[in-house]
């Protein structure tokens, strides 16, 4: 079911009405509304497909049963079996993921396998969300070893009905609707100790209404008109190496601008709807298209995911604490399995190798960069100690370092736009034949996609002039977020959004 | 709340009566959205209000044609960007569209039906939002503020269009029903029976059909010609190519498949002409 269509609305106001009915408020409000929650979250998923239910329940029961063993065994102090568990636990969850999502891949690598076994593969089912409720599960059952989920974790020590409620909250937090098919990623620890009966009238309504309107402009209005245009790029190598670079170079930038406001948008809405249940869910875009850095592009594109490989990941493997040369190859293979998990394919492999060769990159040289700005820095002006704020020498070191600014973020936005090709080319050919397009010298002009660039793309570049107020103008920011600017602006905002009528198109995230 | 509620409501309303008036000034339809999805779909939506005596169906090639907003009274273009006349007469025989009087098909692009295929548009029509934007015009896809946008410039750049007045194209022939048997494919066979049927349809209901093939790049294919000639036989309906007998530089074509405004609606006039001639009998 996607959140852009007239069955999810239906299907969201009788789930929403039915959450907070008035029997929501007695003794066994908690229990109602999770059980609600949960059954909404299962129609939700099983729309298109019923069949995939079942995979959910597997995932449900599985992760249950290992998350009790290892509380179990953590009460009775023995670390070697809640590792066991752990362990089994979290390969269970790759083994889903290994199955659904990438064995027709490692089928089509390993050598000398029977063609029936490779035709087989290719018949499995990617089901939606795979991605991310696995993560889930995977975040459940180490939270909980490492002993960062303790609160409501103790009914899951005594068997029958505590046990069944222990099933009910863990399958609650893996499957719950606006967050169970393209994130975020919300860790067990943050999600765990929100689990409690909801009141409609400590709904933060505002909250709920910035980040729903923002995120369905963001996706209906913007991202669904760019795809439209940038559709062009997915048309076959010999289409793109017969366009000319003013088609060609105008799409890319719409891409990038795409991506974002779809996937910002999609976790937006999440935000949103989470909130209208009484739970908060983490950001997980920060105007990513701000950053002066790849190693700052990744704190602020994809939040929930960085944050997850960090900590389930990265720092497992040692992160920074092993020496220069063991950093840089973390950094590679948490980038190289980052880029892996958003699909099956060696194209999000090199996405992500060259996102964390970039990384390491910056590292490697970060530390001389610093230094370089230090000693400027601490360079006396020519005035001497006492010299105005004014003087000439200052003013100069100011004005370098905007420029600075500008250059990084200039390099930052154009690698990570020409990253994007990677991710959504089909193939190396394609890219190859977008660069014979770009370097043509062709002139021919099309009109429609600079057009909507500029139209859908100027949102985008407002949305993070917006994020550059908040960090560097904050009291301004804060006096317009009061004034009546903005439900002006989200009466503007959703004017667009119901006048934008078409056929609801999928998110990007969807696919992984 | 309600410092919230009253300026995001005074805003709303005020975006919608400002898209009111502006439909109004452009006559209930914009020209082109930036989009050709947007754009056919408009099409549709504007073309069927009102009740127009002649309908055009095709492609984008069709699409090209002027209707009663270009100064052909009576006229409505419900030409299909990517798709073929195929999407709305299936959509005219099942009622999810009213039909007018004339139905002008537009032969050139059938083919692309061959097989089950479904257009984009032809989806549109049959989901909730394209009725409710034919009920509520303000929801419709003519209504959007980018085409509202990108038809100004598209004004400004190539000018409006040129009337029921000028010339027609430099041909002799007229509509002919279609003498023999074509030799089909088997799904062009199921593709043309099927077209049959709703041409019956239709006829039943006191509807005039006539196939034409538009001068176009897309329309010297085989298949351009096979399919409705082989329907004119089969259904009894009048088919007229436009690109027999036209002398080689007497349509200009922008991408070397489209007609430009002025080959455009020279064709239409020449339809036009001939109409009014059967309507009165000649």
């Amino acid at each position: 079911m996607l959140f852009n269509s007239w069955e999810f609305l239906i299907f969201l106001a009788i789930t929403f009405a039915l959450y907070y009915a008035p029997w929501s408020r007695g003794r066994h409000g908690k229990a109602w509304q999770v059980m609600l929650a949960l059954s909404a979250s299962v129609v939700f998923y099983g729309w298109q497909d019923p069949r995939l239910i079942c995979l959910l329940a597997v995932s449900c029961v599985g992760n249950s049963f290992a998350t009790a063993r290892i509380i179990l065994h953590k009460v009775a102090g023995d670390e070697a079996r809640v590792k066991q568990w752990t362990r089994r636990a979290v390969i269970l969850n790759l083994s889903l993921l290994g199955i659904f999502k990438y064995l027709s891949f490692l089928t089509g690598i390993i050598p000398f396998l029977p063609h029936a076994w490779m035709v087989a593969a290719k018949g499995i089912p990617l089901p939606i969300g795979i991605s991310f409720y696995t993560f889930h599960g995977i975040s459940m059952i180490v939270d909980v070893a490492r002993g960062e989920v303790t609160h409501e974790s103790d009914t899951l020590l005594t068997g029958g009905q505590r046990f069944a409620k222990g099933v009910r909250d863990i399958g609650f937090y893996l499957l719950f609707f606006p967050q169970l098919v393209a994130g975020p990623i919300v860790k067990a620890k943050f999600f765990w100790p929100q689990i409690a009966a909801k009141r409609i009238e400590d709904i933060a309504w505002q909250q709920v209404i910035r980040a729903l309107i923002t995120g369905y402009f963001l996706k209906v209005f913007v991202a669904d008109n760019l795809s439209e245009h940038t559709a062009m790029l997915t048309l076959s190598s010999t289409t793109l190496a017969q366009s000319g670079p003013l088609d060609l170079i105008p799409l890319l930038y719409g891409y990038t601008l795409q991506i974002f406001a779809d996937f910002a948008g999609y976790s937006l809405i999440a935000i949103g709807l989470a909130a209208m249940f009484g739970y908060r869910f983490p950001a997980n875009f920060n105007f990513p298209y701000l950053s002066t850095s790849i190693t700052e592009f990744w704190r602020r594109w994809h939040m929930s995911l960085s944050g997850w490989l960090r900590d389930y990941l990265y720092l497992p493997l040692g992160g920074n604490r092993k020496g220069p040369g063991r950093t840089y190859v973390n950094l590679f293979l948490v980038m190289f399995l980052g880029g892996l998990w958003h699909g099956a394919e060696w194209k999000f492999a090199l996405w992500g190798s060259l996102h964390g060769l970039a990384l390491a990159f910056e590292r490697l040289f970060s530390g001389k960069f610093w230094v370089l700005n230090f000693k400027c820095w601490i360079k006396e002006p020519l005035g001497g100690a006492n010299a105005s704020s004014s003087s000439p020498f200052k003013i100069k070191y100011s004005t370098s370092n905007i420029v600075s600014q500008v250059i990084a973020w200039f390099v930052t936005f154009h690698l990570v736009t020409l990253l994007w090709l990677t991710f959504l080319m089909p193939d190396m050919a394609s890219i190859v034949a977008f660069f014979k397009g770009v370097f043509s010298g062709r002139s021919d002009f099309s009109g429609p996609p600079i057009f909507s660039l500029v139209f859908y793309g100027t949102a985008v570049v407002l949305y993070h002039g917006w994020g550059w107020l908040m960090e560097h103008r904050e009291h301004l920011a804060n006096r317009l977020t009061r004034s009546r600017l903005e439900p002006v602006l989200h009466g503007v905002m959703l004017f667009l959004i119901l006048t934008n009528p078409g056929a609801p198109r999928g998110f990007i995230y969807f696919q992984f | 709340m309600l410092s919230y509620i009253v300026p995001f409501a005074l805003t709303l309303a005020a975006c919608f009566g400002i898209q009111t008036l502006a439909l109004r000034f452009v006559g209930g339809k914009t020209n082109k959205s930036e989009s050709n999805f947007f754009s056919s779909v408009a099409r549709i939506q504007a073309g069927i209000r009102d009740h127009p005596e002649v309908m055009l169906l095709g492609s984008s090639i069709t699409g090209r044609l002027p209707d009663r907003t270009g100064g052909f009274e009576g006229v409505a273009n419900l030409g299909c960007d990517g798709g073929s006349a195929v999407d709305t007469l299936r959509a005219l025989d099942c009622g999810l569209l009213p039909s007018a009087s004339v139905l002008v098909i537009e032969g050139n692009t059938l083919y692309r039906s061959v097989g089950g295929h479904q257009s984009e548009i032809a989806k549109a029509i049959g989901s909730p939002w394209f009725q409710v934007g034919r009920q509520i015009p303000n929801l419709g896809a003519t209504a959007r503020p980018s085409a509202f946008a990108y038809s100004q410039l598209l004004v400004r750049k190539f000018g409006s269009s040129l009337g029921m007045e000028g010339p027609i194209l430099p041909i002799n022939s007229r509509p002919v029903l279609a003498s023999t048997a074509t030799s089909l494919g088997s799904d062009d066979q199921i593709l043309v029976k099927e077209m049959v049927e709703v041409c019956e349809h239709l006829k039943s209901r006191k509807v005039s059909l006539l196939l034409v093939i538009l001068p176009s790049g897309d329309g010297s294919t085989l298949a351009s010609r096979q399919i409705p000639m082989a329907l004119s036989h089969a259904a009894g309906v009048p088919v007229w190519d436009l690109t027999v007998g036209l002398p080689a530089n007497a349509v200009k074509l922008t991408d070397g498949v489209h007609m430009d405004p002025a080959s455009a609606a020279a064709s239409l006039r020449t339809i036009m002409r001939e109409l009014k001639s059967q309507k009165c009998g000649r």
